[in-house]
């Protein structure tokens, strides 16, 4: 189901940020060998840059918003990692683009089931 | 004494490869109805894995708690996993209007009668915010049963002290419930089993606050702490398992129960008192 979502200035940072982590892991996993998952994560980094390209609003579908949830997952890890080694503001500054992506995808299973309702 | 049984677990069944536990956690449901012929069962999200899809609700959860007997006295709130579907319309149609509600309206209250408690079904995947249709609802149902104990479930926990850890959306869930000086929360999503002691939204702790349970013990890899959280009482990382609830008009009773008949964390506690 293809949505159009309003998109604020913090969530679209956040999904720039986001893409920029993924890319480069992505990149770092394809280096090692883990080229299946190196892929998935330039994929969800690719439909983050679309995302933030689209400006103030931009076109979602269900295979997107997975890719969204995806990202917040892997974010999920990087943050964990970063709290381990007790690299505390870097942690502090991947949860808030954490919420931000969950923000995005909530809003997205809204429209959904409003669009459900309206046909 | 009149009570209610209550068993809840989320995050159950998917490929046996990253969902070992779901067979077994079935199975002691099963066994637990044996002895109480009328528990109910609250399955609390992400029930199948990995976009709550028809086939895999068919393929991975009718085979174990998709059962006729477990899954007629099943009530479910969705999960993210769910939603991976457009509308997590096979969950809604799965579990149908009366047990999960509908992907227009996926939220719901039910009495539970025996026990004179309200159980609440609240959607933590869609818009929850103060002007929320959900949460204008909820505040409505609220008052309407204000005398009564209240059992709410939802899949997203406020906190956590494993995967995913906290989450800020369901602060406005939080909010109600104090107000309402609801009794219970219930949560999945997060693949282990915690007890919080009652406390305030801002996590100050209070005796008649809602008491917070994360039971994402259902069958999906479970997954190890990742920090400390305040109000913490007991969790565990490693056991899959079921929590049962004995609800009674002035008390409720809460075992963690796991596949081999364990029982790892026990407790009992006064329902708040409500004026009449």
């Amino acid at each position: 189901m293809e949505l159009s979502l309003a998109l604020g200035d913090d969530e679209r940072h956040a999904c720039r940020r986001a893409a920029v982590l993924l890319r480069a892991l992505g990149n770092g996993l394809r280096e090692i060998g883990t080229h299946a998952e190196g892929d998935a994560c330039a994929g969800y980094a690719a439909t983050l840059d679309a995302i933030v390209a689209s400006g103030e609003c931009c076109s979602v579908n269900s295979d997107g918003k997975v890719d969204v949830e995806q990202a917040a997952f892997v974010l999920e890890g990087i943050r964990d990692g970063l709290d381990n080694a007790d690299l505390d503001e870097g942690a502090d500054f991947v949860q808030r683009d954490i919420e931000r992506l969950n923000d995005l995808v909530l809003r997205y299973n809204g429209l959904a089931a409003e669009r459900l309702h309206s046909k | 004494m009149a009570e209610q049984i209550v068993l809840a677990v989320g995050d159950m069944c998917g490929p046996a490869r990253r969902n070992p536990g779901a067979g077994a956690t079935a199975a002691l449901a099963r066994r637990l109805i044996a002895a109480h012929p009328g528990a109910l069962i609250l399955a609390l999200g992400d029930n199948a894995y990995n976009r709550g899809k028809f086939d895999e609700y068919r393929d991975h959860y009718t085979p174990t708690w998709g059962q006729p007997d477990l899954l007629g006295r099943t009530y479910s709130c969705p999960g993210n996993h769910d939603y991976r579907t457009a509308a997590a319309t096979p969950y809604f149609e799965y579990f149908g209007e009366a047990r999960s509600g509908t992907p227009q309206r996926s939220y719901f209250s039910v009495p539970l009668a025996e026990a004179g408690w309200h159980l609440l079904s609240l959607n933590s995947e869609i818009d929850q915010d103060a002007h929320s249709p959900q949460l204008q609802w909820l505040r409505r149902d609220l008052a309407e049963r204000r005398f009564r104990p209240i059992v709410a479930i939802w899949h997203r926990p406020r906190w956590g002290s494993g995967a995913h850890r906290d989450s800020k959306k369901p602060r406005w869930f939080w909010n109600e419930m104090y107000a309402a000086r609801g009794e219970l929360i219930l949560n999945g999503h997060a693949h282990h089993y915690e007890r919080f002691a009652p406390q305030r939204p801002d996590q100050i702790p209070d005796p008649h606050g809602p008491r917070m349970f994360v039971v994402g013990t259902g069958g999906r890899r479970l997954a190890g702490r990742t920090k400390d959280t305040p109000n913490s009482e007991y969790a565990r990382f490693d056991k899959f398992g079921v929590l049962k609830l004995t609800l009674r008009p002035d008390s409720y009773r809460w075992e963690f129960i796991d596949i081999d008949d364990r029982v790892l964390d026990t407790g009992e506690q006064p329902v708040n008192q409500r004026g009449t």
